[in-house]
């Protein structure tokens, strides 16, 4: 265990979190695994616990992307988004600080005991919390704002009106931090956050890695992945039930509905589309449009 | 003097010949003894038959007498003892012929003043004397017309043990007795009247045909219950004797209601979720009473809401829907009840019902979106073979003037019955469809078309279905394929099959653990 106790004084101590100072910076934080960086070179993804599996996919590409650029991904250990953002930074093989709202010794949420394990290893966990203390409803803002402090610039994927990840964008801006928000479907529930910021322009929307680095006009020797190759043309029948899925997810019924097509043809083309990744079956039995898919769609 | 005649004890869905045997003893003090593992109920027959008997100006005998019911080890319940206990001291005091009364079978609750009340299970107690090659039975004229559907039985309908009396001396001629009549075909919610939900109506249709149970998740209003209510409308027309092994159990329950006809419409039970175990499977002291899984006895039960259920009363259905009976063991011995019913559970896509609703947010939190899925995809889902998945009706939809109505209930049904006759002949049994033959027998009969095969092979990767899913998928588009009539299963079949299969909360799960 590589626990220790930063503080001001310590060289450790980053620039970002002084920073932070109209809005009460730290005075020590308790710090397991590799070292604290430089705020130019972390990059915070945040959001909701409840997220959509497009969400989820969505934090962990960003989280993989922004650790292969070299940036460290800043996140808070929560369940859905924060857990993609980390993991995908640990699966690129980078670095991730996890900032939590309780002890460093304490595994909350219980779920993420193992990941927690593997930031303390391969990454860095912050807290503000001493050993042993609870994760209390009121540490998750303050913890928000070292999320903030500690970033160059916050992206928010996915959240409702009240949550914490826009708690962390609103810190973030008071601290003169760069947010980023990916723009999401006006019929997407925990969409309203991110599409909330855009709106009153205090968000830039980003899609893609690609983006985020454009947008904080950061040279990053970062090259999104090409499509898959020989992406097997799709029959017309095919295009038109891709085109009916959106991000939304729908039923079989109600693409029959947008088709004008029979059932039975209906199933044939989305068990043919999911079998090849492209559209996939939700949680209660709906389908939804999968990054493949949209490439793909986009493509023809 | 000694004086024996019959009744029946109820066992379980069946009744039993009892032995009544009343003894008049020469001396001793006056007393009434009832032996035989009497029940409470029973054991009360002594007040009731007391008053009856004097109410034919017989003065009880002033002597010990006994009343014997044998087997003595079996544990005896209810009142229908009375008419056979009053009959038997009557005989054992030389007010009556002990030779006339002895090959008869009698059941029926007495009153003080003589008169005869119903009892239950009186269409069991005429299976049992033709079964016995007894002369008759004696009951209740309310319940005899459930006695007379049995040929070989006569049938002596009495509403007091006056009539019963002179019936035996001779001095009264019974009524006749017509047996019940089938129940007037009620107004069945007709498939017809359901707007949308297309592919639920199709659903339906499967699980009909195949008999396979089915789970359906819709937002609040989406139908559910409407849908469910229904499958017994479609569902085969019953047999005679899945008739009669409805309205035997309907009987035993006491629940023939004031009509008295033979069911032949197929029961709907939608328990409410804080039902107890003891009411969903059938239990109670002594000899247990069926529960709600046999009153659905081929017919439907619903439960909606299945969330809300206890997890504990939930894998009690576990062994009914396995082996289509249920077994209650309990202090006075065990007993089974048929129990072979479609189930279709009903719940919300989660507690607060708007997930992945395209109008409304959901508002759950992790953890109840956790413990939710931890019930549905508990120990039911084995058992189930098919997933729908409802949308909530659009303005448009709701208002439909009548735009596109489908197929009506009996069109379906016609389908349905074709399908099973299908499998009537495959499996030659009436009680094997393709949802509940063994693995073994299903794999024989479900011959995939190369191309079939091809594709239940990518999807077994891609979705990473277990054995039991690829079973359930299999069971579901050999259901399909017996609908259109095919011999080997198609692409097609299985497409539709996978789109049918149960949730994939699993996959769902594993997606959100980020494999």
């Amino acid at each position: 265990m590589n626990m220790r106790q930063v503080t001001p004084r310590d060289p450790e101590w980053t620039d970002g979190l002084n920073a932070l100072d109209p809005i009460d910076p730290p005075e020590v934080l308790f710090v397991e695994g590799r070292p604290l960086v430089p705020r130019k070179k972390c990059v915070a993804v945040v959001g909701t616990r409840r997220c959509t599996v497009t969400g989820f996919e969505l934090a962990m590409e960003f989280g993989q992307a922004l650790a292969e650029a070299g940036f460290v991904v800043v996140s808070g250990l929560a369940m859905g988004i924060d857990t993609a953002a980390h993991r995908g930074a640990l699966e690129a093989g980078g670095h991730t600080i996890a900032v939590l709202g309780c002890g460093l010794d304490v595994a909350f949420p219980e779920r993420n005991a193992i990941l927690q394990k593997k930031i303390g290893a391969r990454g860095t966990l912050v807290t503000e919390q001493s050993l042993g203390t609870p994760p209390l409803a009121h540490h998750f803002p303050a913890r928000n704002r070292i999320i903030a402090g500690l970033s160059h610039a916050v992206v928010v994927v996915e959240g409702g009106f009240k949550s914490g990840a826009l708690i962390t964008a609103r810190l973030a801006l008071d601290a003169n931090r760069e947010v980023l928000a990916v723009p999401a479907s006006p019929r997407n529930p925990v969409g309203r956050g991110p599409n909330h910021l855009i709106r009153l322009g205090e968000a830039t929307p980003v899609t893609s890695p690609q983006e985020i680095f454009e947008s904080l006009e950061l040279e990053v020797a970062w090259r999104e992945a090409p499509p898959t190759p020989g992406q097997p043309d799709l029959e017309a029948g095919e295009l038109e039930v891709l085109h009916a899925l959106g991000a939304d997810s729908v039923s079989a019924d109600q693409i029959c509905r947008a088709t004008g097509r029979p059932p039975g043809s209906v199933a044939l083309t989305l068990s043919k589309l999911e079998i090849r990744g492209l559209a996939r079956r939700t949680r209660i039995g709906r389908y939804e449009i999968t990054r493949t898919g949209l490439n793909a769609s986009l493509a023809t | 003097m000694l004086a024996k005649t019959e009744s029946v004890a109820l066992v379980g869905s069946d009744a039993r010949l009892i032995e009544v045997e009343v003894h008049v003893a020469l001396g001793g003090l006056p007393t009434f003894r009832l032996v035989g593992l009497p029940a409470k109920s029973v054991v009360e027959a002594e007040q009731r038959t007391r008053a009856a008997v004097e109410s034919l100006d017989h003065r009880w005998p002033q002597k010990r007498i006994t009343a014997n019911l044998a087997p003595g080890a079996l544990r005896k319940e209810g009142t229908h003892f009375d008419l056979a206990i009053a009959l038997g001291v009557l005989a054992a005091d030389k007010r009556l012929d002990g030779q006339a009364i002895a090959d008869w079978v009698c059941v029926g609750e007495l009153a003080l003043d003589g008169s005869i009340r119903p009892v239950r299970g009186v269409l069991a107690s005429a299976i049992e004397c033709r079964r016995a090659e007894r002369r008759g039975l004696l009951c209740p004229s309310v319940n005899a017309p459930e006695a007379a559907l049995i040929e070989g039985v006569e049938t002596v309908a009495v509403s007091s043990l006056r009539e019963a009396v002179e019936f035996f001396e001779g001095r009264w001629d019974p009524p006749k007795v017509l047996p019940m009549p089938p129940d007037v075909e009620p107004l069945v919610e007709d498939l017809r009247e359901v707007r949308g939900h297309e592919g639920a109506k199709r659903g339906l249709e499967i699980a009909a045909a195949g008999g396979h149970n089915l789970l359906m998740i819709g937002s609040p209003g989406s139908g559910k219950t409407m849908l469910a209510q229904r499958l017994p409308g479609i569902l085969p027309e019953m047999s005679f004797e899945e008739s009669m092994e409805v309205t035997k159990l309907y009987s035993i329950a006491g629940l023939l209601g004031e009509g008295r006809s033979l069911i032949r419409t197929r029961p709907f039970r939608a328990p409410h979720q804080h039902i107890s175990t003891a009411g969903l499977i059938g239990g109670g002291h002594g000899l247990a009473r069926p529960g709600e899984v046999s009153l659905a006895d081929r017919g439907v039960l619903f439960l909606d809401e299945l969330s809300l259920f206890r997890r504990d009363v939930l894998e009690s259905l576990r062994g009914p829907l396995e082996e289509g009976v249920i077994r209650l063991a309990r202090s006075g011995g065990v007993v089974n009840y048929p129990a072979n019913f479609s189930l279709i559970a009903a719940t919300n896509p989660c507690p607060c019902g708007f997930k992945e609703d395209p109008y409304r947010g959901c508002t759950c939190t992790p953890r109840q979106l956790r413990d939710h899925d931890a019930v549905i995809s508990g120990p039911l889902l084995d058992r189930i073979d098919i997933q729908l998945v409802l949308d909530r009706l659009t303005r448009d939809e709701l208002m439909g003037a009548g735009a596109e109505q489908g197929d009506s209930s009996a069109a379906v049904r016609e389908r349905v019955e074709k399908a099973r006759l299908v499998q009537l002949e495959r499996y030659g049994s009436a009680l094997k469809t393709n949802a509940n033959v063994p693995k073994r027998e299903l794999m024989t009969h479900a011959e995939l078309t190369p191309a079939a095969r091809t594709d239940l092979a990518d999807s077994i990767e891609k979705h990473h279905l277990s054995g039991r899913g690829v079973t359930r998928v299999l069971r579901v588009a050999r259901t399909i394929a017996d609908l259109e009539g095919a011999g080997s299963i198609y692409p097609e079949h299985i497409a539709d099959a996978l789109l049918l299969r149960l949730c994939a909360i699993e996959e769902h799960f594993q997606a959100e653990a980020g494999r």
